[in-house]
């Protein structure tokens, strides 16, 4: 399981303060006490033509490091089945960003990446 | 700005086209004894109502606007309009198209697009006015979308216009408006949002590492 951070309350309060900037500018959902965010799918295609080529590898790229490192990680060839509950919460997001890469591998323009392989073996166990 | 579209008093419709010129008549009709109802129609500021919200007066009012905080800070209750799903973006499309009661695979066709466009009602009614005035059938248009959507996002210089929803904007620029007001930062975790699935995205995927202050990093490199 990927050790998780202590998140300190002003780290906490700015983040809320940034979701809430989402949800007034009516970009995204806050949803189970700003735990989780939604964003409607033709936003979020908007918001990938709106960035130029470059940036949208780069923030693909943050996306698979982030998830990587809050994915459960497969140790000594263990399966992942005691870590169902965070899977479960991550899995189709690590699909959507395997879905993403197609998309830039077809433009040519999406390097070789160390984390989102670890993170598509991690999720495919 | 605010733009308030009509003023409805006992029957009597009234044009209203100066958010300023309108006030004082708005006010007058609304102490009146005799019901009405005044709907503030694509409200994008809550500080364009405190002018023109009425003290007296028995009536009703309507605020309809996309930011349910907005809702929230102006009306006794709020009410959330749900995206329409696949089958009833898709029926909705081949209304608009004049085609109920058309194919299998036209219905498969137009549950699809309904589906890419995530239900969103406003994209349904634009893209359905586009394929009416490019005169394209759907199998055709579908290609054409997949191939190239923003294209289609933007409006036409020549297009089928709505009578009863008169915006200026098209669908691309509805949301430019808002990535424009993102902060670096905000910018760069909504970039990150855009890339996994929309729903229910765990916020403590940004705690890892270094944190939101981490992210920062990278907040010259647009």
């Amino acid at each position: 399981m990927a050790l998780l951070r202590l998140v300190s309350l002003t780290e906490n309060i700015r983040m809320e303060e940034i979701t809430l900037v989402f949800v007034d500018l009516a970009l995204a959902r806050a949803i189970d006490s700003m735990t989780k965010i939604s964003v409607h799918r033709l936003i979020q295609m908007e918001f990938r033509l709106y960035l130029n080529r470059e940036t949208q590898e780069l923030r693909w790229e943050k996306a698979a490091v982030l998830l990587h490192k809050a994915f459960p990680q497969q140790r000594k060839g263990f399966a992942l089945f005691n870590e169902w509950r965070r899977c479960e919460s991550l899995i189709e997001h690590v699909q959507m960003l395997a879905e993403r890469y197609r998309t830039l591998e077809e433009a040519k323009s999406v390097p070789y990446l160390e984390d989102f392989v670890y993170l598509v073996s991690d999720a495919s166990r | 700005m605010t733009k308030i579209d009509y003023s409805w008093y006992g029957g009597y419709k009234l044009q209203v086209s100066q958010l300023l010129d309108s006030l004082l008549r708005c006010k007058n009709l609304l102490v009146a004894e005799t019901p009405w109802l005044l709907i503030f129609d694509n409200l994008e500021d809550q500080k364009h109502l405190r002018s023109m919200w009425p003290s007296h007066g028995c009536g009703s009012i309507i605020v309809n606007c996309r930011s349910e905080l907005t809702a929230a800070s102006a009306a006794m209750e709020s009410i959330e309009v749900p995206a329409f799903t696949r089958e009833e973006g898709g029926a909705l499309l081949l209304q608009e198209l004049g085609m109920s009661g058309s194919s299998a695979t036209d219905q498969e066709l137009s549950n699809s697009l309904s589906e890419t466009w995530g239900g969103h009602a406003l994209t349904i009614d634009v893209m359905a006015r586009n394929m009416r005035a490019r005169k394209k059938p759907l199998k055709e248009f579908f290609k054409t979308y997949k191939d190239n959507p923003r294209n289609l996002h933007k409006k036409p210089r020549r297009r089928i216009d709505n009578p009863y929803y008169d915006r200026p904007d098209d669908t691309e620029s509805l949301w430019t408006i808002a990535f424009d007001q993102l902060e670096p930062l905000e910018e760069q975790i909504f970039g990150v949002l855009s890339m996994l699935g929309p729903n229910d995205v765990p916020v403590y995927i940004f705690y890892q590492a270094d944190g939101i202050e981490g992210l920062e990093d990278l907040t010259a490199d647009k």
